[in-house]
C-alpha cells in the first residue's frame, strides 16, 4: 500500500475520531489507529476507516459531551463517563435524521426531475383546407317488389242477348203470316258489348319480399308463380288460390299461395261496365332477389 | 437508553461480542481482536464496546507499552467485569431456557 493511501486512511480515522464527542475523540483516535494497524490489506483498512466514521456518528448520538472537568482522572484515562439519557432517545434522533435525509433527497429528485423532464404538450392543431372534388354518391334506383305482381290487361268480351222465346206450337195455334220476330216489328237487337276489366292486386297488397323464403334467398332461387284467384266484389278471396303455372320451385309456389291468401281483402275485383263483380282471374307473383 | 443501570439492549451483534469475551473471561482483548473473532464491522463494533463499558459489563484500559519504543500506538484492551460476566452468563443461560432475560 502506498504511503499516500496510508496517509489518507490515517487522516480519515483521525477525522472520524474528531467527529465523536470531544471527551472520547483522543481515546478513539489512538485506539482506532492501533486497531487499524492490525488490518493487513489496504482495502480492509479503508473499510475500517469508513466504519469508524459510522461508529463516531453512533457514539456521538449515544454519548453527549461530558460535563465533568477535563482534568478529571477518569477522562484523563479515557474512561467512559455516561450522562443521563436526554429527552429524545438516540434511536429516535437517528430515525429523524434518516427521515430528513430521505425527505431532502426526494425533494431534490422531484425538483431536478421537473426541470429535466417537462410534460409533453400536444401539437397545436392547424386547420387546413383540402381542395378535393366532392364525390356525389347517387343512390341506386329503388325497385319495389310490390309491383312485381304483373298486371294483365283487361279483355273485352262480347256477350249476345239470348234469343226471344219461341211460342209453343199447338194444334189450336194458327200460324200467322209475316216474319217471325218480336211483335214490335224489330228483327232482333244487335249483340250488346260489355266492358269487363279483370281484377288485380290492390295497392295495399302485401309485399312479396316479406314472404320470400329464407332457404330460397340462400339458394338464390327466383321465379314467378301464376295463381288463379277468385274474389268477390269486395276484393276478398272466395276460394283458395290455385297455381296454374309453377315457378319451378316448390318453396316459391308455396310462398306465392301464402302471399295470395294474405292479400285477401286487398284485391281489386273485376268490373263489368265499371261495376265490381265477383270472378276469378290469374295473378302472377314474382320473387326476384335484389342486390 | 438504560445503560447506566446496567441494562443493555441485546442484539445479535451484541451477543456475538459477548460470546467472544466469554471464550476466556479473564483475557484482555482489543477491538481488533474482537473483530477477528466475531467479524463485526468497525462501525457496529465500537459503539457496542462503548455501550457495554458504559453499562459496566466491560472495563478497558490502555496497553502497558511505550508507543515510541514500540513504534505503534497503544491498544485499548477490554475485559469482562464480574458484573458483565454474571449478566452475560444469565443472558446465554436464558437462551438455553428459551426465554430472553
Amino acid at each position: 500500500m502506498s504511503q499516500t493511501t496510508e496517509a489518507l486512511i490515517i487522516a480519515l480515522v483521525r477525522r472520524a475520531a474528531r467527529t465523536a464527542p470531544s471527551s472520547l475523540s483522543a481515546r478513539l483516535e489512538e485506539e482506532w489507529l492501533a486497531d487499524m494497524r492490525e488490518r493487513t490489506s489496504g482495502l480492509s483498512r479503508l473499510r475500517f476507516a469508513a466504519g469508524c466514521y459510522w461508529a463516531s456518528l453512533a457514539i456521538g448520538l449515544e454519548h453527549r459531551p461530558l460535563s465533568v472537568p477535563v482534568a478529571s482522572p477518569a477522562q484523563a484515562d479515557g474512561a467512559l463517563v455516561v450522562e443521563p439519557p436526554g429527552f429524545f432517545s438516540a434511536r429516535a434522533v437517528t430515525f429523524g435524521l434518516v427521515l430528513s435525509v430521505h425527505a431532502v433527497l426526494f425533494c431534490g429528485l422531484m425538483m431536478a426531475g421537473s426541470r429535466l423532464f417537462k410534460p409533453l404538450e400536444p401539437p397545436a392543431l392547424e386547420p387546413r383546407v383540402i381542395d378535393q372534388p366532392r364525390t356525389v354518391i347517387t343512390p341506386p334506383p329503388v325497385t319495389l317488389e310490390r309491383f312485381l305482381t304483373e298486371y294483365i290487361p283487361p279483355s273485352r268480351i262480347t256477350v249476345q242477348d239470348p234469343p226471344p222465346p219461341v211460342p209453343p206450337k199447338g194444334p189450336d195455334v194458327v200460324p200467322q203470316e209475316g216474319p217471325i220476330g218480336p211483335q214490335d216489328g224489330t228483327v232482333g237487337a244487335p249483340p250488346r258489348e260489355i266492358v269487363r276489366i279483370q281484377g288485380r292486386a290492390g295497392p295495399a297488397f302485401p309485399h312479396a319480399s316479406d314472404y320470400y323464403p329464407d332457404a330460397s334467398r340462400r339458394m338464390e332461387e327466383q321465379g314467378a308463380t301464376t295463381l288463379e284467384v277468385c274474389v268477390n266484389a269486395a276484393g276478398q278471396l272466395t276460394a283458395d288460390p290455385s297455381p296454374t303455372e309453377s315457378s319451378g320451385s316448390g318453396r316459391l309456389d308455396a310462398a306465392a299461395i301464402k302471399l295470395a291468401k294474405a292479400g285477401s281483402g286487398h284485391y281489386l275485383p273485376s268490373t263489368e261496365d265499371g261495376r265490381p263483380v265477383a270472378g276469378c282471374y290469374p295473378i302472377k307473383i314474382r320473387f326476384q332477389l335484389q342486390n | 437508553m438504560g445503560k447506566s443501570n446496567g441494562n443493555v439492549r441485546m442484539s445479535l451483534q451484541t451477543l456475538r461480542v459477548l460470546e467472544s469475551f466469554l471464550e476466556n473471561p479473564l483475557e484482555q482483548i482489543s477491538g481488533a481482536d474482537v473483530h477477528q473473532r466475531c467479524r463485526i464491522a468497525s462501525g457496529t463494533l465500537y459503539p457496542i464496546l462503548l455501550r457495554l463499558e458504559a453499562a459496566g459489563w466491560l472495563v478497558s484500559k490502555w496497553e502497558n507499552i511505550d508507543p515510541s519504543a514500540a513504534g505503534r500506538p497503544r491498544r485499548r484492551l477490554y475485559r469482562l467485569t464480574s458484573t458483565g460476566l454474571k449478566r452475560a452468563s444469565e443472558v446465554f443461560a436464558s437462551f438455553n431456557r428459551g426465554v430472553l432475560a
